[in-house]
């Protein structure tokens, strides 16, 4: 087994495109379901994890997403997002970026830390339409990196972070499809990008 | 490398128009930390969940199993991984734990024996205020703990079984080790007779040993940290100061302004709290005074190595040393570099070369030598190339180190029930809760100001084998 040495660095960040952290894992690898284990419990740890990750995503680049940079939310001319939750938004409505990500975001959240649809206490089931209910969380985030790569990404170039990000996007997208959990046709907007990154 | 975006102007107002919402204003450093952190964790997890496997086939193929029998234990394993993987998603809070006593005080906080209220499972809980963390510029050493603590599947080492926070403070949830410390246990009998202390010292070589091939080095071992198990071998502890070779711990990453002024051992001037009374206290009510507060928040250098006191770098070798000074205080009944204040010991240990007396009157040739061997410089210390060295000492000629820790000990701590402490010298419970009752008053405003978000990140752990509250003895 390899051992790191004393004081260098475990990951050596590449300033290119598809650059992923510590390239010798096997992401696709990671998130196969293990034997025996219950695939719903397997969904819903992933789900808050990507949850939190993409969230800090945002956060990160928060800053240059405003009404006036993103009027709307799109992912370039071709695709653009409106929002519904059936309460303040009953018709599907166009918004600003950052306010269809802060709804989007808390939306997920309160799904997330409601334990009759995410139980928590050992031997309560899930709910029956647990995976409807995740493929429209992971749908719903799955947005948010559209956006982020579409209209952001030169500042995660200018910080450093696309290896962080694309870590990130590709656990995502195996995950998703080792469990068909976001439909080909919501996937299309990154198509090209993810070609070149997930192999 | 490109340059970082700059702030907008605007953009800490923003922050503020934002607390309440979900999506906080993350800095591009603390994405890229916590990314990789997460990275390292998404693999280790992985790994662990594949070995417990191979470690479950392994053993059963051991005993020959009947097949039936191999289908249950595995769906047994199965079932705790599902349990673990729900209790990941939970979020722990420290009201899930009843305080019953408070056993020790220490730098930046405190610990307590505990009750975790669903399982009724007793554990020490040490708390520390974030802030104070921050502050001293101990975030790395603080990460470095939660990380060997969490990581030592290792008998000489305390077992961490949660790790949490809220708000203002960072919690470690771990085995209570009911025997005291080994100070308690100097504090009672003064002075240890030769196999007690070889017996104390023996098992600390092994201990450090240990710690050493995770590729720690603790680098504070001293009396308060080494703690005694209901069988009365030795478990260590506080591995605050300890550092690790891992690379996310580097505290530059925690530094305010990019500027890294590492402050590693400890600034004795800027702590010096005038209320205490300790320095004029003749040395065993000093000892016993060791747990008033302006005491522990200095840290003391009696055990530190000189070569740690004069941040002349130094390598393992120093925790030989710390073996060296307690050994003497064994055995001669004070430290060997004590004196009233802290700067006074500094000095003493500085120039150990003139200041070392040993009182050879009094012990063993062999015990002297040893000692002489360990208090001495980085260069000619005994355990340079290794534990070996020290352990064919002639000092230990009647130890036999293989299988010590399984060998009925000298001394065995009596504990008349689960919820004994009279082993644990008392400490002073006079209203040290102010923090939370601040906090109790005044919810809405952290009593701690601020430190950078990513300070903390990842700090969250879940021992694997407690699903159910109920760690295997
Ligand atoms: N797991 C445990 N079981 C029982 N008692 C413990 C445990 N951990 C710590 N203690 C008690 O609490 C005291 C302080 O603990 P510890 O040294 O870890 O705190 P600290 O804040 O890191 O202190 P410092 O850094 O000043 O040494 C110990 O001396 C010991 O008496």
């Amino acid at each position: 087994k390899k051992k790191f040495e004393q004081g260098t660095l475990k990951f050596n960040l590449h300033k290119q495109a598809n650059a992923s952290l510590n390239s010798g894992i096997d992401l696709k690898e990671v998130v196969k379901l293990p034997s025996g284990e219950d695939q719903n419990d397997w969904v819903a740890v992933h789900v808050v994890d990507f949850f939190n990750r993409i969230n800090l995503l945002y956060g990160t680049i928060c800053e240059y997403c405003t009404d006036q940079t993103c009027p709307t939310m799109s992912g370039g001319p071709r695709y653009e997002y409106m929002w519904c939750d059936g309460h303040h938004y009953k018709k599907p409505t166009a918004l600003p970026a950052p306010q269809y990500i802060t709804l989007l975001m808390e939306w997920v959240e309160s799904q997330i830390n409601d334990e009759t649809i995410f139980p928590i206490k050992v031997g309560v089931p899930f709910p029956k339409n647990f995976l409807q209910t995740v493929k429209k969380i992971l749908t719903r985030l799955f947005r948010v990196f559209v956006h982020v790569y579409i209209h952001h990404f030169d500042k995660l170039v200018a910080i450093g972070a696309e290896a962080h990000v694309n870590t990130c996007y590709k656990h995502f997208y195996y995950f998703v499809t080792e469990f068909s959990l976001v439909d080909k046709k919501e996937l299309e907007p990154l198509k090209e990008m993810t070609e070149k990154i997930c192999h | 490398t490109s340059p970082i975006p700059e702030r907008k102007p605007e953009s800490e107002e923003k922050e503020i128009l934002r607390k309440d919402s979900t999506v906080r204003n993350y800095s591009p450093a603390a994405y890229k930390f916590f990314m990789e952190q997460h990275v390292e964790n998404l693999l280790k997890n992985h790994a662990q969940r594949i070995t417990r496997k191979m470690q479950l086939e392994k053993e059963m193929a051991k005993v020959k199993l009947s097949e039936d029998a191999q289908l249950q234990m595995r769906r047994m394993l199965q079932q705790k991984e599902s349990n673990y993987i729900r209790m990941k998603r939970s979020k722990m809070k420290k009201d899930m734990f009843e305080k019953i006593k408070k056993l020790g005080v220490g730098a930046f906080g405190e610990v307590h024996l505990v009750r975790k209220k669903d399982v009724q499972q007793l554990y020490a809980m040490k708390t520390l205020r974030k802030m104070d963390v921050y502050k001293r510029n101990q975030v790395a050493h603080v990460k470095a703990e939660r990380d060997i603590l969490a990581e030592a599947d290792n008998e000489w080492v305390v077992k961490l079984y949660y790790s949490f926070q809220d708000r203002d403070y960072l919690y470690f949830v771990m085995d209570y080790i009911p025997g005291g410390d080994l100070m308690g246990l100097l504090i009672r009998k003064e002075i240890f007779d030769q196999p007690l202390a070889m017996f104390y010292i023996a098992e600390l070589v092994l201990a450090i040993e240990s710690v050493h091939k995770m590729g720690f080095i603790h680098r504070d071992i001293k009396p308060d940290n080494i703690l005694i198990d209901k069988h009365g071998h030795i478990k260590l502890t506080d591995f605050g100061l300890c550092t690790g070779f891992r690379w996310t711990h580097n505290s530059k990453y925690y530094q305010k302004d990019g500027f890294h002024p590492r402050n590693e051992s400890m600034d004795l001037s800027e702590n010096h709290s005038p209320d205490c009374k300790c320095p004029k206290l003749k040395p065993l009510d000093r000892r016993k005074h060791r747990k008033c507060l302006a005491h522990s928040l200095v840290g003391t250098p009696n055990y530190i190595a000189p070569e740690v006191l004069t941040r002349q770098g130094y390598t393992r070798c120093c925790d030989w040393w710390s073996v060296g000074v307690i050994m003497f205080e064994m055995l001669v009944g004070h430290p060997p570099f004590y004196a009233h204040t802290p700067e006074e010991t500094q000095f003493k240990v500085i120039h150990w070369d003139k200041t070392l007396n040993i009182p050879k009157e009094r012990l063993s040739k062999e015990a002297s030598n040893l000692i002489e061997k360990l208090c001495c410089g980085a260069e000619n210390r005994l355990g340079n190339n290794g534990a070996d060295e020290i352990k064919m000492h002639p000092f230990f000629k009647p130890i036999e180190f293989d299988g010590l820790r399984k060998k009925t000990a000298p001394y065995r701590p009596e504990i008349k029930h689960s919820l004994d402490t009279s082993n644990f010298d008392p400490v002073d419970d006079d209203g040290s809760n102010s923090d939370e009752e601040r906090e109790q008053r005044n919810p809405e405003h952290s009593v701690n100001g601020r430190f950078p978000e990513h300070a903390f990140f990842e700090f969250t752990f879940k021992r694997f084998f407690d699903d159910a509250g109920h760690p295997y003895p």
